[in-house]
């Protein structure tokens, strides 16, 4: 059977493997009741971020879909409406953005839209092929054979136009949208074609062509002849940038009322590096996003504490244990005991599994609206960041991180926009205020609206904006020469009694603004039960995500004990000297692995050989044996892609693969 | 490798003493002769190609007989085959290993043995043919495997400041306090190196700084002017100081990845590897026949590790199937096949998933439509399957299942009603079959389809580059490292070794064979045939000097070479002789890098002369 090139799995022997099936032990007995906190809580996440992302380019699709509606008026003069997408980096969310476009497109109207590769259509034969079989199939495929009747009879070939029209004809097709994606990577000529032939068939067919531009639009000009461009119509429009797209959906994921889990700074930060550094691409983060959960629900028996409906009945017994021996639950009994009548909370709840439970849920309760505040508290900075003029910009993403990672209590980017909040004028106040009230909907910020009353109605009768003192505009510097000394001289200007009612206001927003800071900019690893609404694990993210396929076939093969983990093989005898890690009891072919290793670019498979025999051959004369074991283990090096033959000298193999690069 | 002295030895301090003032004025000098090989026979055998041959007629030469060298190498057979050697492209140190010459690629760690003693004869005679006294022969082997030349020199010039600092501190000129702890240092620094060579510069140290205290009042004395080269008598041969200074050849210690990869293609790198053949060692490469023979018998000593590998990672089994019951893609990759941990993972999924379809990636015959087919054939009851016309195109064909799969399957997939999923085991997708990017691209729009469940695992390390951005979005990977150890399934050693080194031929039909159907075929066959295998072995020899890595004969060339000599008259008859050839795989056609279509017999080139011969 296991020679057979494919063969579908036949379950004979599926009976006694059921019997002997053993339910899973230990912690791993909630799995089923987390499998249902996870069924509950990650689709409810991936809808909102879902949601989020398809009206991130909802003005896009508004415009080309505007655009189409009109298009019958730019062909009646004879050209090709040309809608240009501009992408940028951001080519993956086309996909999405496509979908969403012919979703609009098609709903209401009969429209069609065709999305063409440059891998499937090299030529222009080619492409019409593809074109007329996709937008045939695209409609309704039921009836190809009448379709096939119908142009028998006429003897077309499959790639005339003629037959696009057929079809067309019983349907009264608004538009034949064609879509090139990455129209970068068409041909110039091919594109030059099609538009010379689409705009001769621009009166019969409803022709439109949408091209995405990752580059720039002269580009896309220079490639296309200026004949073809003559025939043409265009409109250029936009998509949002990748980069915003992702802070949108991080934003999402991490912000909201709903939220059960958040990632630690360490996973996020790795997921928006990734993103940074290899491709920017939003399905890709919510696989992250998800794996994150998915790994905190699977590896975690604790997080069936973030279950809604929880009882208490549900909880295996263990898990009480697991919960005693958390780090935050003893670091924060341990603070406990040091309050009066602490020691009766504490021995309650080492004795009794069902006060646990119950202080359990309130602590997972209590840990959420912690993180949930320093979230906000993080997106608050960054908003009113964005609104004191002068200040750099940082993303919210890298906020986020510092935040999770508990440093940006009193770190710069605080402190920064404290200390511009004190010289803030007053006509950017306001907002500044509103922001704040909006952002603690919690309304018993009465000192806020206080300040804000305070300051409507000192601005009210005024024009020009208020200054705080601590404004550096109010100053003058004065220089006075004193016996051919130089004296400088700071003066205050005068203030108004406006300026310094206005000064006071600011100054309590500021302390205000300080107070919510430091209350809030906590460092989770200090909540209590952090470990079940935070999920900050990199080790099985990342190997999972970004694997070193080659780092590990080659740390298997030098280092065979690593993995083995054998007695015979245990690098010992020779210290960290690498030389002295060959030995003969490692597999075939580690040990030629290690030799191939100490070699320049070109073999000698005869010396390599030699060697190999000098290692492993013992003092037994198995000739054969010893060279069974070279035979397989060159094989697999060649197998893995290691060697490759060499004309150049008899018997010889040239090197590929260079270890760690 | 060498007479290793006892640094104190009366004779030597006897010695040093003589040279000190050699040693003291001409130290940049020394500092090179000590870099490398130190014996003068060392340097004369750098300066040639090094090859033990070569080395042997030299110290032959200079010996005057080479009668007593025979009797060494009849002792050298006998030199235990306990030798550790280290492969290497090392041209200085030439060895023999049992009695063979192993070349310039290997160098080896020989215990005092015969070969050593042998040697040490050798360079003596050498050093006395070139006039030498065979001083300052540091031991070589201890120089080896060290740190590299520049290190060395950076260790040596600190000891020398060392040893002058610990001098001028004897002179009791300096006594600050705060010299002790420079002092302590420097003694440190030059006690840290306890070479002879060391102890030799201290000494020559000590006798420069004497002259120069001696020189406060008068000039130097004549003994401390430099000496003639005659008077040294140290065998450098003259100019050899503009020679290039040969790098050591084992790349120096603590390169990183990259450095090591430039070093070892550095311009001029004489990428040097012996003339062994492995008929001219003595090794047979096995037939499979043989192969299985022993490889039924044998026991691999590492089967309870792998066992216990296997079960490490089982324990994941119900982790991949969380994740591809969330619509990820597993992929298993690492050392090893990982098919057996595939045929464990189905035993145990099989009760709640009756659909599994297993695609061998590494079975040489497998094309997208076999796949595709089985996957029908479990879709669909082979009753309607029947009857049905099924479209020839693997796109249409992955339509229809797709649409198959999709009308089975309700909107919400979650009820119990929904239809078990399709879980496809693919072993090796990273395969040579499956290796087009059409294949994957149908593979990955499968994988792409809720139903569809994926677990593949790969075996080699640069699999990643099957997929671009949109095929990986499609498949939805997820990675974990599954090392097994466990011999790869898909690989024919003998055949695979046999076709790494150029051998093929021997297998098809062998020299023999070619013969065999030379002989029922029309003298113009043979004589098209003859032509083939003498320009296929004029290029081989041609390109020897050159450096080529292209054999065969140019299609065109040889075709208007056949119509100048009368073999035929035209294209078509051309061209049914060769497919006579084709047929025997006698003749196998390529294309080069520049498309040019290339016409060889897959034979080497010794077996080429042999055949060459027997065809005249």
């Amino acid at each position: 059977m296991e020679h057979e090139v494919a063969y579908r799995f036949k379950a004979t022997q599926s009976r006694p493997v059921k019997r002997r099936r053993v339910l899973p032990g230990g912690l791993q007995t909630s799995w089923a009741t987390r499998k249902r906190a996870y069924d509950e809580l990650w689709p409810a996440q991936r809808n909102r971020i879902q949601t989020a992302l398809d009206h991130v380019n909802h003005e896009t699709v508004d415009g080309v879909s505007h655009f189409a509606f009109q298009a019958q008026d730019v062909r009646r003069s004879g050209k090709v409406p040309v809608a240009l997408v501009i992408t940028g980096s951001s080519i993956t969310s086309w996909t999405s953005f496509l979908g969403s476009l012919s979703d609009r497109l098609t709903s209401s109207r009969a429209n069609l839209v065709v999305s063409l590769r440059s891998g499937e259509s090299p030529n222009l034969k080619t492409l019409l092929r593809v074109l007329i079989a996709k937008a045939s199939a695209g409609g309704d495929s039921g009836n190809e054979d009448e379709t096939l009747l119908h142009h028998n009879t006429g003897r077309l070939l499959n790639y005339d136009l003629q037959l696009l029209e057929d079809l067309l004809r019983e349907r009264a097709t608004e538009n034949v949208v064609i879509a090139f994606e990455e129209s970068e990577t068409f041909d110039g000529a091919l594109l030059s074609d099609t538009i010379n032939l689409i705009s001769s068939w621009v009166d019969r067919i409803p022709f439109m062509i949408i091209f995405s531009v990752a580059t720039t639009l002269e580009n896309l000009q220079h490639r296309i002849s200026r004949g073809s461009l003559r025939h043409t119509e265009g409109r250029t429009f936009s998509i949002a940038p990748a980069s915003e797209v992702l802070e949108l959906a991080l934003d999402i994921a991490v912000r909201g009322d709903s939220i059960p889990l958040w990632v630690g700074c360490s996973v996020s930060n790795m997921i928006m590096a990734r993103q940074k550094d290899y491709f920017q691409c939003t399905d890709l983060l919510i696989d992250s996003l998800q794996y994150a959960y998915m790994s905190h629900f699977y590896a975690n028996p604790l997080s069936i504490f973030l279950l809604e409906d929880l009882q208490y009945a549900a909880v295996p017994r263990d898990h009480f244990e697991a919960l005693r021996n958390l780090g935050s639950f003893r670091r924060h009994v341990e603070s406990i005991l040091e309050i009066e009548n602490g020691a009766d909370v504490v021995r309650a709840l080492l004795e009794s599994d069902e006060r646990l439970f119950q202080y359990a849920r309130d602590g997972v309760s209590r840990a959420r609206a912690l993180v949930k505040g320093l979230v906000a508290a993080v997106h608050l900075l960054h908003t009113l960041r964005s609104h004191v003029p002068r200040l750099d910009h940082i993303t919210l993403s890298s906020l986020y991180i510092r935040g999770l990672a508990g440093e940006l209590n009193l770190s710069p980017p605080v402190r920064e926009l404290l200390l511009s909040i004190k010289m803030v004028p007053s006509n950017v106040l306001p907002r500044l205020l509103e922001e704040v009230l909006r952002h603690s909907s919690n309304n018993s910020d009465l000192a806020l609206v206080e300040l804000q009353q305070r300051l409507k109605t000192l601005t009210s009768c005024r024009t020009a904006p208020l200054r705080s003192h601590h404004d550096t505009h109010g100053e003058t510097i004065r220089t006075t020469i004193v016996a051919q000394k130089v004296e400088l001289s700071k003066q205050k200007s005068r203030i108004s009694e406006d300026d310094s009612a206005y000064s006071e206001i600011v100054d309590q927003f500021h302390d205000y603004l300080e107070r919510h800071f430091m209350r809030t900019f906590l460092r989770p690893e200090n909540i209590f039960m952090h470990e079940i609404v935070i999920y900050d694990l990199k080790s099985p993210h990342r190997d999972v995500f970004m694997p070193r396929p080659r780092f590990a076939i080659e740390r298997a093969l030098s280092l065979p004990h690593d993995y083995l983990d054998c007695s015979c093989c245990h690098p010992t005898a020779g210290g960290s000297n690498l030389e002295n890690t060959l030995s003969a009891s490692q597999p075939a072919t580690s040990i030629l692995y290690q030799l191939y290793m100490e070699s320049g670019p070109l073999i000698n498979v005869a010396d390599l050989w030699l060697a190999f025999d000098a290692v492993v051959g013992g003092t037994n004369n198995q000739e054969a044996a010893v060279m069974t074991q070279f035979q397989r283990a060159l094989a697999e090096l060649r197998y893995l892609g290691m060697i490759r033959p060499s004309r150049r000298k008899a018997d010889h193999v040239t090197k590929v693969s260079w270890k760690g690069l | 490798m060498k007479r290793k002295r006892p640094t104190a030895t009366p004779s030597s301090t006897l010695r040093k003493s003589r040279r000190t003032n050699t040693a003291a004025s001409d130290h940049g000098e020394d500092e090179l002769a000590t870099d490398d090989s130190p014996t003068v026979a060392g340097k004369l055998s750098r300066h040639s190609e090094a090859h033990l041959g070569q080395r042997e007629v030299r110290s032959a030469k200079l010996n005057g007989s080479a009668n007593g060298r025979d009797t060494d190498e009849e002792e050298v057979k006998d030199t235990p085959r306990s030798q550790r050697r280290v492969l290497f492209a090392d041209a200085r140190t030439p060895r023999r290993g049992k009695g063979k010459n192993l070349g310039p690629i290997f160098r080896s760690e020989n215990a005092r043995s015969g070969v050593a003693r042998n040697e040490a004869g050798e360079e003596e005679a050498a050093d006395r043919g070139a006039g030498d006294e065979g001083e300052e022969e540091d031991d070589d082997d201890a120089r080896f495997g060290q740190a590299p030349t520049f290190v060395r020199n950076a260790d040596r010039s600190a000891r020398r400041k060392s040893a002058r600092r610990m001098l001028a501190a004897g002179d009791g000129d300096s006594d600050e306090d705060d010299d002790a702890a420079e002092e302590a240092l420097a003694r440190q620094i030059y006690a840290s190196d306890s070479e002879a060579e060391g102890e030799e510069e201290l000494e020559a140290l000590q006798a420069a700084a004497a002259a120069g205290e001696g020189d406060g009042g008068e000039a130097p004395p004549a003994e401390s002017v430099p000496p003639t080269p005659s008077k040294r008598g140290r065998g450098r041969p003259k100019g050899s100081k503009n020679k290039k200074k040969r790098t050591p050849s084992p790349p120096p210690a603590g390169l990183s990845a990259q450095e090591r990869y430039f070093f070892a293609h550095r311009p001029g790198a004489a990428n040097k590897t012996s003339g062994n053949t492995l008929t001219g060692v003595g090794a047979r490469l096995l037939s499979h026949d043989e192969y299985f023979e022993v490889m039924r018998g044998w026991e691999d000593p590492h089967l309870m590790e792998r066992e216990v590998l296997l079960r490490l990672h089982a324990r994941a089994f119900g982790q991949w199937e969380f994740e591809m019951e969330q619509g990820f893609s597993v992929c298993l990759y690492g050392f090893g096949s990982k098919r057996g941990l595939l045929a464990k993972s189905k035993a145990t999924a099989v009760d709640n998933e009756p659909q599994i379809v297993v695609v061998n990636g590494y079975a040489p015959g497998l094309t997208p439509r076999h796949v595709l087919m089985t996957i029908l054939s479990t879709l669909v009851p082979a009753s309607t399957l029947a009857g049905a016309k099924l479209p020839a195109q693997p796109a249409a064909l992955l339509d229809l299942i797709l649409s198959t799969l999709s009308s089975s399957a309700p909107s919400a997939p979650s009820t119990p009603s929904a239809p078990p999923p399709l879980t496809l085991l693919i072993p090796s997708l990273d395969a040579p079959p499956l290796r087009r990017p059409a294949t994957q691209a149908l593979l990955a729009s499968l994988a792409a389809h809720p139903r569809v469940r994926l677990l593949a695992t790969v075996d080699t390390p640069n699999f990643a580059l099957l997929w671009d951005q949109s095929l990986r979005a499609r498949f939805r990977w997820l990675f974990h490292d599954c090392t097994t150890f466990a011999p790869f399934g898909g690989v024919d050693a003998v055949a695979a070794v046999d076709a790494l080194l150029g051998r093929s031929g021997r297998r098809v039909t062998g020299r023999d064979g070619v013969a065999y159907v030379l002989r029922s075929l029309p003298e113009r066959a043979r004589g098209l045939f003859r032509m083939v295998v003498a320009e296929q072995l004029a290029g081989m020899i041609e390109a020897e000097g050159f450096g080529g890595d292209e054999d065969g004969v140019e299609y065109r060339v040889l075709y208007h070479k056949a119509v100048e000599d009368f073999v035929c008259s035209n294209e078509v008859q051309f061209r049914t002789l060769l497919k006579e050839f084709y047929d025997h795989q006698m003749l196998v056609s390529r294309r080069d890098a520049l498309g040019t279509e290339r016409l060889a017999v897959p034979f080497r080139r010794e077996e080429l002369e042999l055949l060459l011969e027997e065809l005249m």
